[in-house]
């Protein structure tokens, strides 16, 4: 009767659902908590929908050594990998509305 | 399951008779339904999150109030620099994305039959509740501190009216007066925030009340970003403020609202405004409910923010203990999105992800001059939320003027961003 339910929820859910809360969606939450879910206001650069060379670029001049500023104290804390699916998610925002 | 239409709910239930799918009131309606506790930015932040990420979710966000007054940002509010109106949020447009705001208290959590009583004796029936309804003062803790002390020597640890009434005491000073700050040990909400407001009545007396003396009397011997404020103290405020740690003082013993006196183990000092910041624990609706066990604040799954004390409850912000995250409202937000993810992905019966979560806390030494505490956030195998080695830190010392003058601007950038991303 359980094997039979799981089955049928899996049938329903399988068209409709994409995929929830992706490691990327995930961390992006912290992102967007300073640069903002639009334009952005103020200081910190707005990066939804920005190219991702651009944006890869960025990420990766801050595990470079530089002038001090809380994105080196982030980015460290990043894979390579990591940094290029982030860098993705982002870029790919573009064109979303809120 | 949320998927189920009410026909095939319907059906279901009536081919599969399963204890579980009776108990889920979701299913009998067709859609599941998420009650949120608290408006500030943990709980804000779920339903504008939940909301865009799993539209199909019916979420009711529960709140105290109509509007919510910030925490960050008060100490501007206190010295001065803005108005109130500057730092309150309303719910308008979050009710617009599609979240039934429900004003009232929420006063009991019945996490067995999926039920938030509240204060009006109604209840609402959630198929998950997500819980932050930050701190609550622990009054009486200090003899002499109650309710009614704090509308005589205010906390403004919870902002509003006690900010404001803070800020009139504060410019009414006499002239050389002594601002006397009382501050708890941890944990507490914001670990930073009574410095920084020690540093903000310090920028608006050195201006107004030259020869004014601001007394900080700590119940620990070392606070968060020290020796950043104590540099900027020497620097903008040579001599203004002292900072009497638990060492020199011996803890609390009582306080006199009328007076305006504390009286320590060690000594008796007395203000002519006496800020009381009090200990403080999880919101009495947890405790009450059972969600605090035997402590003062929440224990929680620290992957998915579950208690473990009440099945398909999360509880999140300053209420909780998320790993090494501190109590922040940064950290509150950005929690409160993450449980979004968290909860939309189990209403789907999918296994809910995990990512890096991080935190800011900006601190103002004057309007101009900005300090910041980073971390970066991970669950490691063991289940724990906890802080990567060799990430995150405070600003530097020594810096130039820019590099304060930079952080400052981050802060009001931040701040604008974030209250327009949950309120806006």
């Amino acid at each position: 009767m359980f094997k039979g339910m799981t089955f049928f929820a899996f049938f329903v859910l399988s068209g409709a659902a994409s995929a929830q809360g992706t490691p990327e969606q995930i961390s992006y939450v912290s992102c967007r908590s300073c640069h903002g879910s639009g334009e952005g206001e103020g200081a910190i650069p707005a990066i939804r929908g920005r190219p991702y060379e651009d944006l890869l670029t960025a990420l990766q001049s801050f595990s470079q050594p530089g002038p001090w500023t809380i994105m080196h104290q982030f980015v460290v804390g990043f894979s390579d990998t990591e940094i290029e699916s982030l860098a993705r998610y982002v870029s790919d925002l573009e064109g979303e509305t809120e | 399951m949320t998927r189920y239409s009410r026909r095939q709910a319907i059906a279901v239930s009536s081919s599969f008779i399963s204890g579980s799918l009776l108990a889920a009131p979701a299913l009998a309606q067709g859609r599941a339904r998420v009650v949120i506790v608290g408006g500030g930015f943990g709980g804000a932040s779920a339903a504008r999150t939940l909301k865009e990420a799993a539209p199909e979710i019916d979420v009711t966000l529960v709140v105290d109030k109509d509007r919510f007054s910030t925490c960050p940002f008060s100490n501007l509010v206190i010295a001065g620099e803005i108005p109130l109106s500057q730092i309150t949020f309303g719910y308008d447009r979050l009710a617009a994305a599609g979240v039934e705001i429900r004003v009232g208290r929420a006063t009991e959590i019945d996490a067995a039959g999926r039920v938030i009583g509240l204060e009006d004796g109604s209840q609402l029936a959630f198929d998950r509740a997500i819980i932050s309804p930050g701190i609550d003062l622990k009054f009486g803790d200090t003899p002499g501190y109650d309710e009614a002390a704090a509308a005589l020597i205010p906390h403004a640890w919870q902002a509003g009216a006690q900010t404001e009434l803070l800020r009139d005491q504060l410019a009414a000073m006499p002239e050389g007066g002594t601002f006397l700050m009382s501050v708890p040990n941890n944990p507490y909400r914001c670990p930073p925030g009574p410095y920084e407001r020690a540093s903000l009545v310090a920028y608006f007396l050195s201006r107004t009340n030259p020869s004014a003396k601001i007394i900080i009397l700590d119940g620990k011997d070392t606070f968060s970003k020290q020796s950043l404020f104590e540099e900027g103290w020497a620097r903008l405020y040579p001599g203004m403020i002292t900072h009497v740690p638990f060492a020199e003082n011996g803890g609390l013993i009582e306080v006199n609202p009328e007076t305006r006196e504390v009286e320590t183990a060690f000594e008796t000092f007395r203000g002519d405004v006496l800020n009381f910041i009090p200990a403080q624990r999880a919101a009495a609706v947890l405790l009450r409910s059972g969600l605090g066990g035997d402590g003062d604040w929440c224990q929680i799954d620290q992957a998915t923010f579950e208690s473990p004390l009440a099945p398909g409850v999360h509880v999140l912000g300053d209420s909780a203990i998320v790993g090494d995250m501190p109590k922040s409202g940064f950290s509150a937000a950005v929690q409160g999105a993450v449980c979004a993810h968290v909860v939309a992905a189990l209403l789907r019966d999918q296994p809910p992800q995990t990512g890096v979560l991080l935190n800011t806390c900006y601190s103002f030494l004057a309007p101009d001059y900005g300090i910041s505490v980073a971390g970066v956030y991970r669950v490691t195998a063991e289940g724990r939320l906890e802080s990567v080695k060799d990430t995150g830190g405070t600003s530097p010392l020594g810096a130039s003027d820019d590099v304060r003058n930079a952080a400052a601007d981050f802060a009001r950038s931040w701040y604008a961003n974030v209250t327009d991303h949950i309120f806006g």
